[in-house]
This record gives structure tokens, C-alpha cells and sequence, in this order.
């Protein structure tokens, strides 16, 4: 599957017609235009994965930020049986319906033809239980080429992540080790996509404090006992008050 | 003649015992990279710890040293804490010493986390190692409280850093040499604190299982020990302020430049570590750029404002030339020549060619071998003639002084050349795409064994007076 | 089907999730060889930090095998001819004892077996490299370094040896006119140093977020190896499970973000290019992620080596890729 997910990266996406779930009809490359697009498959009679599917990309999209300023998402279904409406419905039943942020669409038959086998991506009717079987796949595009491609069955969470922030042009370097400590260097905020300075940093400045209290504590002590006894060596006072 | 400080006696002792074992050690790292004394291959890199921690610190007791006995001229260091950093640096460096001969404990000498808990070496030796740090760390740490103090009892703070001639007044004169000492032992403060914080989060892991964050780690070892190797360095200059000037039959006074100039470093020197991290991407880019401006902006003023000022003391001047002034002007040499080289290699892009290749041992090799040292063994020189006032021969004392030279330049070419060549440093053979680093291992070799030998007649020269010294020492 | 559901999500979603079980014993072989073996030795890919094992249970006996498996360390105590020649071969760096059971060692020796019969015969390529290595050349950007800094070096040379040398002539020196110089200095210098930096900063290295790679490799370094990959591998429960590229190829001119980790200590990736100078370097440090970006303008075999120490098996530490 890895393999497959690697073999995708920075492939030409063709520029297919689509049809919106509002009716308008456009191409592929008017939707990555402005933006960076995220493209993931359903189709609308799917019993199975489709809908639980495009929930979580929904809630991972939202928590990771950036969506709609940064780049968008079209769900495209891979039944050239689905309709328009039937689209639309699946919308309203993700609460996505008139999302600025979402577009779900139709395509014909060739087209469908043309991006499935530009993505390799795996579907087959079964007439047996009239349902189509598919693999579950999320692909980030930008400037019709893939930037990187998330194929059910390989991966882990924080890939969705990851996918997100490359599409927003940005770059996690942070891989979480298991049981670290709390005083790393810096933090990364997945809401945000930046790196703060943590804790770490902070205890950073504490040799330089340490010294600085060190050296105005001596030298203040040191005033004090040139004030009190100046008459004397201060030097020699110094030590025979000490030992 | 003046008498000398039994003390000061005593760390000269120490430092011709322990440094040419050290160089020693050296030597056979050079010979086993060119290929030589194959079966001993599984000591390279415990030999290398040792010869790292070890020349770092006893050139930074040598310099402490030599502060401690400029500051006694001046005003009066605690007899007891004198007595304790020694007791305290011999005990440390008997465990270093167990851990590396019996443990064979190999983790480098920034002891990089986690590595000291991840090699062939037992635990204990890992545990010996951080617990010899953790006497020396806190032995000097000591030290340096108790030199403050000694400057503090003299002067105030303002004084003692010259702030009085930034704002245009020069009375009371300030001898740049307590300025600079002053400056350094504030910084070192700060570079020993960071070396307890991760001796600290070492025990952490070591007594809880606790893991520390690599990259936080990695800042503050190289907080500690790029900061105490750069102090140990302004600490011999501060010697040549001091003594330069009694050959030259000149004056090398304070004044607004020079007081600048120190200032600033007291304020960047804690940022120009950031240098050691540039190859590291994810620590954040400013402080990477904070990183390269440090290091340039403190080479400036300290440099230049001191390599000018020691040429004008000598231009012209009516020089007593004798081993003392001729390593003091020596030592300035490669103090500035090897902090070229450190300038070019803290430059982020040519880092990227750079860094950990032995480029890095060849500019601190000059500045430390051929600056420091030099300064060291110019003021051990100076002191102990000072006291024993025996008869100079000049022939000797040039001889002396080139053998170190050619054997020393011709040494860190070597490295110079092999960094140029991508030849990594810390590598106990060459895979045979690098097997040029062979080549230059083995010249390198021979031109140490010259430097080598001009040591010991130096040793030979400055080991007499020094006896003679101890007999009538105060 | 809400297994599956559940499956696919969990995978997609979810934090990390458990490495998927491997029941077979061949697949726990090659699992067990890609974790505790592959960082020193190579089936068919030439020695390394120990020997290739390539046809191993041809050349000793299946109970030596066993035995050397789980208990190298007796067996070079008790001076075992065969283990101590091998220790001597091998720069003295001993095969650790990694706690293997009898079981495990069989699942490796299979895997050894199936391994050897499907790779042809051990890689030649180093040492055919090796052998064709001319004089060792200069490349531009560090020969300029050297020049730079042999220039300055002349030039602080000969003001020193003038000044040392002006000692003969002893003279008052015009200590006014001689600070009015300083002054200028001092400017001349500053300027100097800003001048380099603004000069010198832009060609930093770091990435640039506009910039978008054409090919992502992912690196995972660890004693003594460096794993390649096209998917992250960030601890030593993905090896075995993530495949490895044993072989890497790069295309010429392309643009490549190599995504360094380690998953044990800190190591460095350097890059040697042909002419066998390092082109670009990252550290590799654990829990961290560094992306280097390079551009191979030139093909042929490249090198990697461990930039920063790593323990006994450091010097050995290297791997490569082609450039097409």
C-alpha cells in the first residue's frame, strides 16, 4: 500500500469537467486554481466505509486548520450512477451542505476512467450484493500534481496530519517519541501549524540568570564590606570572615 | 625577582604531567587512522574521549590557573578554595580516568545525549564518567565564585568591568587584565550552571527513566562546552595583557575600545553556541542566523581590538625577546589564525561543507595548541623564571619555540586540508572513498612527534626554573 | 463490514496504531533480521559493519549458527576459532548479544536461507567503485573555503612577521595617529562583517516552504545504518513493517527532501557526491525529523556517512544511492 501511496507523488492529475452538487459545471483545474485541493472518493449507496470515511476526513480538516484559506476539499464520486442531487444529499447528511469550504461533485464515465486510473485508485461493481467495492483514499494536489496520497491500509493517524499541513505549504518536524519528557524545545500546534518556543527554551535562559545573580550577589557583597571596613585590606577581611 | 605562588606551582605541575600523556594519546589516534597499530582499533575511541575531556579541561584549569595567579598580584584568591579546586580536579580526573582505562566508556567529550546510555561501555563507566564531571563541574564552579569574590573585594562592579571609561572617565585605571577576567569568569558561570542542568537530566534518566529531549540537550551541552573552551582562550589572552607589555617596556592600559570591546563579549558570547546546532533543522531558524552573528560579532571587537593592541605594543618597541615573549606574540598568531578558521566554519553555508569534518579539530586545534597553550606555557615560562632568575640561552629558546611551531602548523594543515577534502572527523579508519584521510593522518602524525619534541625541551627549560621556583615559593 | 470501518478509520485516524500482527515464521524472520540484524550485516549487499550473510548456512553449520545467534558473546569468551577470527576480520567490533531465543535464531535462519536463494550473489558495486577511485579532487565551493581562509592566514602571517621584525628598529611609536588608525580598522572590519553576512546568510540551507519537492525519501539512522524508505519509519516497531528501499535511485536534477530521524542515538547524514566531497548534511536526531533538500545536478553513485559519533560501529556507518 506504501508502495502505491509513494508511486502517486507528484503525478499529473488530468483536468476532468465536473458537475457541482449545486448543478454548475466547471473543470477539475478551476477548483486547484486559487488553492490547493484535497480529493477524496465515495459514492452515495455505499453501506460501508464511505460516509464514516468522510466523516473523519471532516473532523480531521477541522481540527487541523486551515481550511478554506489554505486549500479546499472535493469529495468526487467514483458511481457514475450518482446524480447531482444524490451528492447534494450526501452533503446535507455530513452537514456540509453550502460549505464554502466543501464541494461535492459528479463526473462522467470516461473522466471517472481517466483520474481512478491516474490515482490508482481500486473499485469493482459486486453485483451479488450491489454494492462497489473500493479502497479508501485521500489525495492532497497542488498545482495538478500530488503532493501526497493517503491509501487506506498502510498508514497512521498522524499521516492525515501531516498531508494537511503540506498542503497548507508548511512542514511538522516534530515525530512524537514515546514518553518524552515535557521540557522539549519547542512544541508543534496542530490548530495553528506553528512552533513555539516551550519550556525547554525557557530553561535555556537559566545559566545566563544564574550567573548574572551570581556575579551582582558577589560584587554586592564584596561593596558592602569595602564600605564598612574600608581602612583595611578587603581582600584579607573578606576571607578571615569566612573561615 | 619575584617569588612564586606555590599554588600556581602546583597546577604547572599538573599541566606538564597530564598534557603530553594527552598528546601522546593523540598521536596514536593519528596512527591508527593512517593505518597503523590495527590491533589496539577497540581503544581509538575510548583514547579519543579521554584526549578530548581531558585537554579541555586541563587547559582550562591551566588558564584558570594563571587568572588566579594574575588575580593574586592584584588582590587576594581564598587559600582554601585554591586548595579545594585542586583537590577536586585530581579526584575527578582519577575517575575520568578509571572510567576510560577500565570502562572503556567512549561517548566523545560532549558526551552527546543519549549516547553515553547507548554504547558498547558499561553503565558504570557512563555513570563514572558524568560523576567525574559532575566533581569537576562543580569544583570549578567553586572557583570561579571565589575569584569573583576576590575581584569583588577589590572593585565594584562597574569598575571591574569598566563601565566608568564607556562613559568617557578612565580613573580608576583598570588593568584590562581583571576586565577580561572579570568578563570570563561571569560567562563561565553561566556555561558551568548549564553543564549541571544536563549532568542533572542525565541522573534524571539514569534514576527515573525519565528520557530528556534530545535537541534540548544537545543546546545545553554545547552551551557548556563551547562556552568553557572559548573562556578558557580569553583567559590566556588576558595573560598577555597582563605580561606582554613588562617585554615590550611599554604600557597595554584600558581604555573605552578595549572596554567595548570586552563588554560585548560578555553580552553575545552565550548566543555564538548556537553554531554547533546549524545542522540541526529543527531548531528554530532564528536562532540558527542568532547563531552566525554572534559568532562574527564576537570575534570583532576582541579580536581585532586585541590583535591590534598587542601589535602596537610590539611595533617598534624595545622587545626582550625570550621563550616567554616569543610564545605570548606566538600565541596571538594562532589565536587569530584559528579563530579565522572558526569564523569561516560558524558561516551557515560553508558549515554545510564543514561541519564535523576535521575542519572543526583543525581550527580549534590551532587556537587551543598554538593559542592557548602557547599563552599558557609563555606565562608558566615567565613565572617561573621570574622566581628562579636563572640564565636564558637564546638559541635554545628559538629553537624551542620553532620545533613547536612547524610541528603544530604543519599538524593542523593537515587537518586543515583533510576538512577541505570532506574527511570526517571522529573516524577510527577511512572507508576507502576517504582513504586519503589516511594520508594526511600519517604526516600529521610525524609533524606532532616534532611538536612533540620541542615540548619536552621546553619542559626541559621551564622544568628547572620551575624546581627551583617550588624551593622558594610562597 | 463495520470491522472493517472500524479498521480503515482506526488506520487513517487514529493516533499510531499497534503494528499489524505478522503470524507466519518466514515474515518473523525477515521482521526479526530487519530490527536486530540489518544495522551491521546485509544478506547479499556486501559486508558491513559484520559480514554479509549471504549463504551463511552454507558455510557453517546450522548448530554454530544457532549457537553464534544467541550466544556470541560465550562463544568469543570460550575463543571459538571461527567466532574470533571473525571478530578480528571485523575491526574487533563484537557481535552484541541480543537476547534471542532459540526460535528467533531458527525464524533468522530461515529467512537467511529464503533470503540467500533469492538474492543472486553478494553486490559488487563497492568494491568496483572502490577500485576505479581516482585522486581525490577539490570541488568548488570547498576549495573556495580553503583559499578564503589561506589568504586571511598570509595576510595575519606577514603583519605579525612585520611587526615582530620592526622590533630590530626600536622607535616611540605616534600612539595618536596609531588609534586614529585603529578607528579605521575597526569600521573597515565592521563593515567587513556585515558585508559577509548579508552575503553569506541567504545560502542557508534551511527549507523553504514555497519550494515543493519532486521526491520524498525517508531516512531512519540507527547503529550502524541508515534505513531508507518512503514512508516515515519512527521507531524500531516499524521496521519489518514499513517497507525498506534496499536499493535507492534518484532522478538527476530533481529536486530531493531526504526526511532524517534516528531511532536510536544522534547520527549525521552526509552526502558525498561522485567526487566524493560532502554536497549537504543534516543531523539525525532522535524524535526529531530534520528535512534536507538537495539537488543532484550530476549522476552517479553517492555516498552517505555518519557525520556525528555514534559509538564503535561509527566509522562504519554508510550507505548510497544512484542518481540517473
Amino acid at each position: 500500500m506504501s508502495q502505491l501511496e509513494s508511486r502517486l507523488i507528484d503525478r499529473t492529475v488530468p483536468d476532468i469537467p465536473l458537475q457541482l452538487s449545486d448543478g454548475r459545471r466547471l473543470h477539475l483545474s478551476d477548483l486547484w486554481r486559487e488553492h490547493p485541493l484535497l480529493v477524496t472518493f465515495f459514492y452515495r449507496r455505499c453501506t460501508g466505509i464511505c460516509t464514516p470515511f468522510l466523516e473523519g476526513v471532516r473532523d480531521a480538516t477541522r481540527r487541523s486548520g486551515g481550511l478554506g484559506s489554505d486549500y479546499r476539499v472535493l469529495a468526487l464520486s467514483f458511481d457514475d450512477a450518482d446524480s447531482a442531487e444524490d451528492v447534494r444529499a450526501q452533503a446535507a447528511a455530513l452537514g456540509l451542505l453550502g460549505s464554502p469550504d466543501w464541494d461535492f461533485a459528479v463526473t462522467d464515465r470516461e473522466a471517472l476512467g481517466r483520474i481512478t486510473g491516474a490515482l490508482d485508485f481500486w473499485y469493482r461493481y459486486d453485483p451479488a450484493r450491489r454494492q462497489i467495492e473500493h479502497n479508501a483514499m485521500i489525495v492532497g494536489i497542488d498545482g495538478g500534481r500530488v503532493v501526497r496520497a493517503l491509501v487506506a491500509g498502510g498508514g497512521e493517524g498522524g499521516r492525515m496530519r501531516e498531508l494537511v499541513w503540506e498542503l497548507r505549504g508548511s512542514f511538522i518536524p516534530i515525530y512524537a517519541v514515546p514518553g518524552q519528557t515535557p521540557l522539549s524545545c519547542f512544541t508543534f500546534d496542530a490548530a495553528t501549524g506553528e512552533t513555539r518556543l516551550d519550556w525547554g527554551m525557557l530553561l535555556l535562559t537559566l545559566p545566563a540568570l544564574a550567573a548574572l545573580i551570581a556575579a551582582l550577589g558577589v560584587f554586592y557583597l564584596g561593596g558592602r564590606l569595602r564600605r564598612v571596613r574600608p581602612e583595611i585590606d578587603t581582600a584579607k577581611a573578606w576571607i578571615t570572615s569566612h573561615h | 625577582m619575584r617569588k612564586a605562588n606555590s599554588y600556581t606551582l602546583y597546577w604547572m605541575g599538573i599541566t606538564f604531567l597530564l598534557f603530553p600523556v594527552l598528546a601522546i594519546l593523540g598521536i596514536y589516534m593519528r596512527t591508527v587512522q593512517a593505518g597503523g597499530l590495527a590491533g589496539s582499533l577497540t581503544w581509538f575511541y575510548p583514547m579519543m574521549t579521554l584526549h578530548g575531556v581531558g585537554m579541555v579541561g586541563v587547559w582550562y584549569v591551566a588558564a584558570m590557573a594563571c587568572a588566579a595567579d594574575i588575580l593574586s598580584r592584584y588582590t587576594e584568591p581564598s587559600p582554601a578554595v585554591r586548595g579545594l579546586a585542586l583537590f577536586g580536579t585530581l579526584v575527578g580526573v582519577l575517575i575520568l580516568l578509571v572510567s576510560a582505562f577500565l570502562g572503556k566508556f567512549a561517548a566523545g567529550w560532549y558526551f552527546l545525549y543519549p549516547l553515553p546510555f547507548k554504547g558498547e561501555w558499561p553503565v558504570w563507566s557512563a555513570v563514572a564518567f558524568l560523576l567525574s564531571l559532575t566533581i569537576l563541574g562543580a569544583t570549578w564552579l567553586l572557583w570561579s565564585l571565589d575569584l569573583l569574590r576576590a575581584i569583588a573585594v577589590k572593585y565594584s562592579i562597574t569598575h571591574a568591568l569598566g563601565w566608568h571609561y564607556l562613559a568617557g572617565r578612565s580613573e580608576p585605571e583598570i588593568p584590562p587584565s581583571i576586565m577580561i577576567i572579570t568578563v570570563s569568569l561571569i560567562a563561565g558561570v553561566a556555561a558551568l550552571v548549564a553543564g549541571v542542568i544536563v549532568l542533572v537530566l542525565f541522573y534524571l534518566e539514569l534514576f527515573t527513566g525519565a528520557p530528556s529531549d534530545a535537541l534540548l540537550m544537545k543546546n545545553f551541552t554545547f552551551f557548556f562546552g563551547h562556552t568553557i573552551v572559548n573562556l578558557a582562550m580569553y583567559l590566556g589572552v588576558a595573560a598577555a595583557y597582563e605580561v606582554l607589555p613588562q617585554y615590550a617596556g611599554r604600557p597595554w592600559k584600558s581604555n573605552r575600545i578595549v572596554a567595548i570591546s570586552w563588554n560585548t563579549v560578555l553580552l553575545i558570547v552565550l548566543f555564538a553556541y548556537f553554531h554547533h546546532l546549524y545542522m540541526d533543522f529543527v531548531q528554530p531558524g532564528t536562532l540558527q542566523y542568532i547563531g552566525q552573528i554572534a559568532s562574527y560579532a564576537s570575534a570583532i571587537p576582541a579580536a581585532v581590538v586585541t590583535i591590534f593592541g598587542a601589535l602596537l605594543l610590539v611595533y617598534r618597541a624595545r622587545m626582550r625577546w625570550n621563550l616567554a615573549s616569543l610564545l605570548f606574540f606566538l600565541g596571538l598568531i594562532g589565536w587569530a589564525i584559528g579563530g579565522m578558521g572558526a569564523v569561516i566554519d560558524s558561516t551557515i553555508s560553508a558549515n554545510v561543507r564543514l561541519h564535523n569534518t576535521l575542519w572543526v579539530p583543525a581550527h580549534f586545534h590551532t587556537y587551543m595548541l598554538a593559542g592557548l597553550v602557547f599563552l599558557v606555557f609563555a606565562y608558566f615560562y615567565h613565572c617561573s623564571q621570574e622566581a628562579a632568575a636563572e640564565p636564558e640561552r637564546p638559541g635554545l629558546q628559538k629553537l624551542v619555540s620553532f620545533l613547536m611551531v612547524a610541528g603544530a602548523y604543519g599538524f593542523f594543515l593537515m587537518f586543515y586540508l583533510s576538512g577541505a577534502y570532506s574527511v570526517p572527523r571522529r573516524f577510527a579508519i577511512y572507508p576507502a572513498e576517504l582513504a586519503h584521510g589516511g594520508t594526511f593522518s600519517a604526516i600529521a602524525a610525524v609533524f606532532a612527534t616534532v611538536f612533540l619534541i620541542g615540548f619536552f625541551i621546553y619542559l626541559s627549560e621551564t622544568g628547572r626554573r620551575w624546581y627551583k621556583a617550588l624551593q622558594t615559593a610562597s | 463490514m463495520h470491522r472493517i470501518v472500524a479498521v480503515v478509520l482506526a488506520l487513517l485516524f487514529a493516533p499510531v496504531g499497534p503494528a499489524r500482527a505478522e503470524a507466519d515464521a518466514a515474515g518473523q524472520g525477515r521482521i526479526l533480521f530487519e530490527q536486530k540484524c540489518a544495522s551491521c550485516h546485509t544478506i547479499g549487499g556486501g559486508p558491513r559493519v559484520g559480514p554479509d550473510l549471504h549463504g551463511a548456512h552454507q558455510r557453517r553449520s546450522e548448530e554454530w549458527l544457532i549457537r553464534f545467534i544467541t550466544q556470541p558473546d560465550r562463544m568469543i569468551a570460550e575463543k571459538d576459532e571461527v567466532a574470533v577470527r571473525l571478530v578480528e576480520q571485523f575491526n574487533r567490533i563484537v557481535m552484541p548479544n541480543l537476547g534471542l531465543k532459540e526460535a528467533e535464531a531458527q525464524a533468522l535462519l530461515g529467512h537467511i536461507r529464503a533470503a540467500s536463494d533469492a538474492a543472486a550473489a553478494p553486490a559488487e558495486i563497492p568494491a568496483a567503485a572502490v577500485a576505479a577511485l581516482g585522486r581525490p579532487q577539490l570541488i568548488a565551493p570547498q576549495s573556495i573555503v580553503l583559499g578564503i581562509f589561506f589568504f586571511i592566514s598570509a595576510i595575519i602571517l606577514l603583519v605579525f612577521a612585520w611587526v615582530g621584525l620592526s622590533t630590530r628598529s626600536p622607535e616611540e611609536v605616534n600612539v595618536k595617529k596609531a588609534y586614529g588608525f585603529r578607528k579605521a580598522m575597526f569600521a573597515t572590519a565592521s563593515v567587513v562583517v556585515v558585508a559577509a553576512l548579508a552575503l553569506t546568510m541567504p545560502g542557508a540551507p534551511y527549507a523553504v516552504a514555497s519550494l515543493k519537492p519532486d521526491r520524498i525519501v525517508y531516512v531512519a539512522a540507527r547503529q550502524f545504518d541508515f534505513v531508507f524508505s518512503d514512508e516515515p519509519i519512527t521507531s524500531a516497531a516499524d521496521l519489518g513493517r514499513i517497507p525498506t528501499l534496499q536499493r535507492l535511485e534518484l532522478p538527476a536534477d530533481a529536486l530531493v527532501e531526504f526526511r532524517v530521524t534516528s531511532l536510536d542515538v544522534n547520527h549525521g547524514f552526509g552526502v558525498y557526491g561522485p567526487e566524493r566531497q560532502l554536497l549537504a548534511q543534516t543531523q539525525a536526531m532522535p524524535g526529531y525529523v530534520n528535512r534536507l533538500r538537495v539537488r543532484l545536478a550530476q549522476g552517479g553513485y553517492y555516498k552517505v556517512f555518519c557525520l556525528e559519533y555514534c559509538a564503535a560501529g561509527h566509522h562504519a556507518m554508510q550507505s548510497g544511492f544512484n542518481v540517473k
